[in-house]
């Protein structure tokens, strides 16, 4: 088996207007999503990210991203294991999140040398 | 090592086993993912028969973190051997610091969120948490639930095979957002206070009260009903003092001192109840909380408003059908007047077979029968409910009635 990174990518000013009610239906899909990869004994830990953040560069702490054009940024990560790239891609194409077209998942295999 | 020393020891190590058996397996089965809850459980039963020999010639310092450093050693030696036992060789030495107490919540409710599978029936999820997460033995279990321990260890063993350190529980921070798990993680919490109060186990409730603190704390979505649930409980507890006399005898609510009742407890609790309430529909829970809250505010006895509390016995009826909710609601309807609606309404909880010979429903109508001076049918109530199956505070209780009942003239 081999350990992926799920970079959970999503637009901030979507999140951001979200209405509690929504916001809680968001919660519960991507909980059962989640608790599904749990369940398949895929999921090695993640957590979902809060939405303050700061970029830092030498001399240069900001609110503002490096892309001002781009609204997206990661809100969340999961660590899985799976048997192929091929095989982490298709988990993370079943996130009814992804489906739905609110988010997009980024899979990146880890550099791991054992 | 003296017969005193020896008992000393024993009862050390039981109230360790208690207090710290569900954060020990659960601290084990974060930290090693490939263990099987019934190798951590497995391994802290070693790690304790391994203290109940090596304490008798020296006392460690810090018992606790002598506890969860073995058990860190057996864990990391069985992954490494992966094989059925390992030997208890390397007894640690000089241990690190055990895991806060704060932690040690955090760990238990995540054992217990493990525990709350939603293809497991309730009474499965209850017996599991009262063996993992509050550290009961199975005969305790047992006695609590009014079951044979045979049926507790059945349940458990199977258990033993189903719950894994795999669970999202164990692995992220997504299971915070699990709305299913946190409702029924609130059941058994509620549960585990509720028989907890009627044996009067405090550390049970207290148990329950911290846990459920943890789930307000820790959850990521929204709680009202655990914030209620918490209210509930801090309501109930701020009169654990005065339930009872110096002789540890039952008292009866009205002979409660109440100006000894916890009115920091009740501050809180009324607060969490405020912040639940938001909802637009109230749920159980909020209704039973608002029944404690009335009795925790009201100036006396008497002055208590017990026609709103029957209100709220009959809308509580109507969301969740249960013969004590009914049962409740009769009494209050006597003490706010309509005698005759509460009588009719426990003859016709007479008519149910479960009730019938419930001593709580006996001594109900024995306590009406006495407050309309109607001696000899309380006296007939009081001893029928002798019958049913009241717990030993409460047979004792009974037994007063019925001397009092047999002085008057």
């Amino acid at each position: 088996m081999k350990k992926f990174l799920l970079l959970i990518r999503e637009d901030l000013e979507r999140v951001k207007n979200m209405t509690e009610a929504e916001l809680q239906a968001d919660i519960a899909k991507m909980t059962r999503w989640a608790e599904q990869l749990a369940g398949s004994g895929n999921l090695l830990g993640g957590e979902p990210l809060e939405a303050d953040v700061r970029y830092v560069k030498k001399a240069h702490i900001a609110t503002d991203g490096p892309f001002a054009e781009s609204r997206e940024s990661v809100t969340g990560y999961m660590l899985i294991q799976a048997g192929s790239l091929e095989e982490a891609a298709a988990l993370a194409a079943s996130c009814p999140s992804v489906i739905d077209e609110e988010i997009a998942i980024e899979v990146r295999p880890l550099m791991v040398h054992e | 090592m003296s017969e005193h020393d020896a008992m000393q020891l024993t009862g050390l190590l039981q109230q360790l086993y208690r207090a710290h058996f569900g954060k020990m397996v659960s601290h084990l089965l974060l930290r090693y993912s490939s263990l099987q809850l019934s190798d951590a459980e497995d391994l802290v039963q070693e790690a304790f028969t391994a203290a109940s020999a090596a304490w008798r010639t020296t006392l460690p310092e810090k018992p606790e973190a002598w506890l969860y450093a073995t058990i860190r050693n057996q864990a990391s030696r069985f992954r490494l051997r992966r094989q059925g036992h390992v030997p208890l060789e390397h007894l640690p030495a000089d241990p690190v610091a055990a895991a806060t107490s704060e932690d040690g919540d955090l760990h238990l409710l995540r054992l217990l969120f493990a525990c709350m599978h939603p293809r497991f029936t309730a009474k499965v999820q209850l017996v599991t948490a009262l063996r993992y997460v509050f550290g009961l033995q199975m005969q305790q279990i047992a006695e609590l639930l009014g079951t044979e321990a045979d049926n507790i260890s059945k349940i458990i063993y199977r258990q033993r095979q189903q719950l894994r350190s795999g669970d999202i529980a164990f692995r992220s921070g997504f299971v915070w957002w699990s709305a299913g798990k946190v409702d029924l993680a609130l059941k058994v919490l509620y549960v585990v206070f509720t028989e907890g109060w009627k044996i009067r186990e405090e550390r049970l409730c207290e148990d329950a009260l911290s846990l459920t603190r943890e789930v307000i704390r820790r959850a990521r979505v929204s709680v009202p009903d655990a914030k209620a649930l918490y209210a509930l409980m801090l309501f109930q507890l701020s009169r654990w003092e005065t339930r009872t006399n110096e002789a540890g005898e039952l008292l009866e609510l009205e002979k409660q001192q109440r100006q000894l009742w916890n009115r920091d407890m009740i501050a809180v609790a009324t607060d969490y109840l405020k912040q639940a309430s938001t909802v637009p529909a109230p749920s159980t829970y909020i209704i039973e909380a608002s029944v404690a809250y009335l009795h925790a505010v009201a100036p006396g006895f008497a002055q208590t408003p017990w026609q709103q509390i029957a209100n709220l016995y009959a809308q509580l009826h109507e969301m969740a059908p249960s013969p004590f909710v009914r049962l409740n609601q009769a009494v209050a309807l006597h003490f706010a007047g309509q005698t005759k609606a509460a009588l009719h309404m426990l003859d016709e909880l007479a008519q149910e077979p479960f009730m019938k010979h419930h001593h709580l429903l006996h001594c109900s109508l024995a306590r009406i029968y006495a407050d309309g001076n109607n001696n000899h049918l309380a006296l007939q109530h009081y001893r029928k409910a002798l019958w049913g199956k009241p717990s030993p505070g409460e047979e004792a209780f009974i037994r007063g009635k019925i001397k009092a009942c047999l002085q008057m003239p």
